[in-house]
């Protein structure tokens, strides 16, 4: 005889559900509010694309929910996110679509854009028009790097990561991310300085 | 002097403050980190690029924060809704109509078989000597016709010619 308190259940009834691992994606919400406007930040500044920015944000987030199970923690979220709109930024400027609408760019940032938004603070008209053009020249030099050079420079200047969580972003040795980084500072060093010495 | 080599430069620019503070002495960052707060020119330069680094951010952030309003309210796949879709509702009037449409050609294509009516055996009915009776009388009587049936509209040739000529005459008038 069974007990009371024992429930019967088949094999089939066992195996068909296993029990879903709780992940720490599984509040979204929370995770698209935290981490939103750094993934639409760093999107927007590699692909100087308004509607491929958002497309992709949108679609980081939902790879992000899709593969929630497989999110081992054993990097921050953040980094985690990274990594997917990375790799979806990637793929986009892989495909033809993308280099034929680059030619068109009509959703394109403008480097005058960017630099209109720098907050105006106390100091002369002078500063603030100097401070806007040293925004255009390291916007301007960002998009003249390669692909992993401007990848590396953003996450450690815009986004401000450290070197190992880039590595585990970009999935490049800690070597590389380095000496990538290290050329691409070289670059944006280059361009400031004629700048300045055209403006003296 | 020697100033800071560009792999030095690059170097100290890539650490951030609370790294650089964290240098090991004695190492070769350290003694680069010592030469750019000394050297004038050097750490001139490297509070400009910090600077230019921090703006650079700044303005970045200003601008990714004013077009992120744009970008449409997060919804998970397991909470969207079929509110009012039109492709949805379009799909499913087509399948209704489909669902309507279909039986009904299939029903007209193929209608169902009518009851047997009940053939009329008049010949069946007769005995086979009638049969024949009849089939000889009907081959008789055509024998016996001077001019058989389907040339009788030939005997009367003029009438019939002289109703085109009228009916052409009236046409030319």
């Amino acid at each position: 005889m069974v007990p009371d308190n024992i429930q019967m259940f088949s094999s089939t009834e066992l195996s068909i559900e296993p029990q879903a691992r709780s992940t720490p994606l599984d509040d979204i919400d929370g995770i698209v509010a935290l981490y939103q406007p750094r993934v639409f930040r760093f999107l927007l500044a590699t692909l100087r694309d308004h509607d491929a920015a958002q497309t992709l944000t949108q679609e980081t987030f939902l790879r992000a929910w899709n593969a929630r199970q497989g999110f081992r923690e054993d990097c921050s979220i953040s980094t985690w996110l990274m990594r997917i709109a990375l790799n979806l930024a990637r793929d986009h400027t892989r495909t033809g679509r993308f280099r034929f609408w680059k030619h068109v760019e009509t959703t394109a940032v403008e480097a005058s854009d960017v630099a209109s938004s720098l907050p105006s603070r106390q100091g002369s008209a002078e500063t603030h028009l100097i401070a806007r053009q040293q925004v255009e020249d390291i916007w301007e030099t960002v998009g003249k790097l390669s692909q992993r050079q401007r990848s590396v420079f953003l996450l450690r200047f815009m986004e401000e990561m450290e070197i190992p969580e880039i590595a585990a972003a970009t999935g490049l040795p800690l070597g590389t991310v380095k000496s990538h980084l290290y050329r691409a500072i070289e670059a944006v060093r280059t361009r400031h300085k004629g700048a300045l010495k055209e403006r003296s | 002097m020697n100033h800071l080599t560009e792999q030095q430069f690059a170097e100290l620019l890539a650490a951030f403050p609370r790294e650089l503070d964290e240098i090991p002495a004695g190492s070769e960052l350290a003694a680069a980190h010592i030469h750019a707060s000394e050297c004038a020119d050097c750490a001139a330069e490297f509070t400009r690029m910090r600077e230019s680094l921090a703006l650079f951010r700044e303005a970045g952030t200003a601008y990714a924060h004013t077009h992120l309003h744009r970008v449409a309210s997060w919804q998970t796949p397991a909470r969207r809704s079929f509110g009012f879709q039109p492709a949805y509702w379009a799909a499913a009037a087509a399948a209704a109509l489909l669902a309507a449409f279909i039986p009904l050609q299939m029903a007209l294509r193929h209608p169902a078989p009518e009851p047997d009516q009940q053939p009329i055996q008049t010949v069946a009915q007769r005995t086979p000597a009638e049969t024949d009776q009849a089939l000889l009388d009907d081959v008789n009587r055509e024998l016996s016709e001077s001019v058989p049936t389907p040339m009788a509209a030939l005997l009367d040739p003029a009438g019939s010619s002289t109703e085109a000529s009228q009916n052409s005459t009236q046409r030319i008038n």
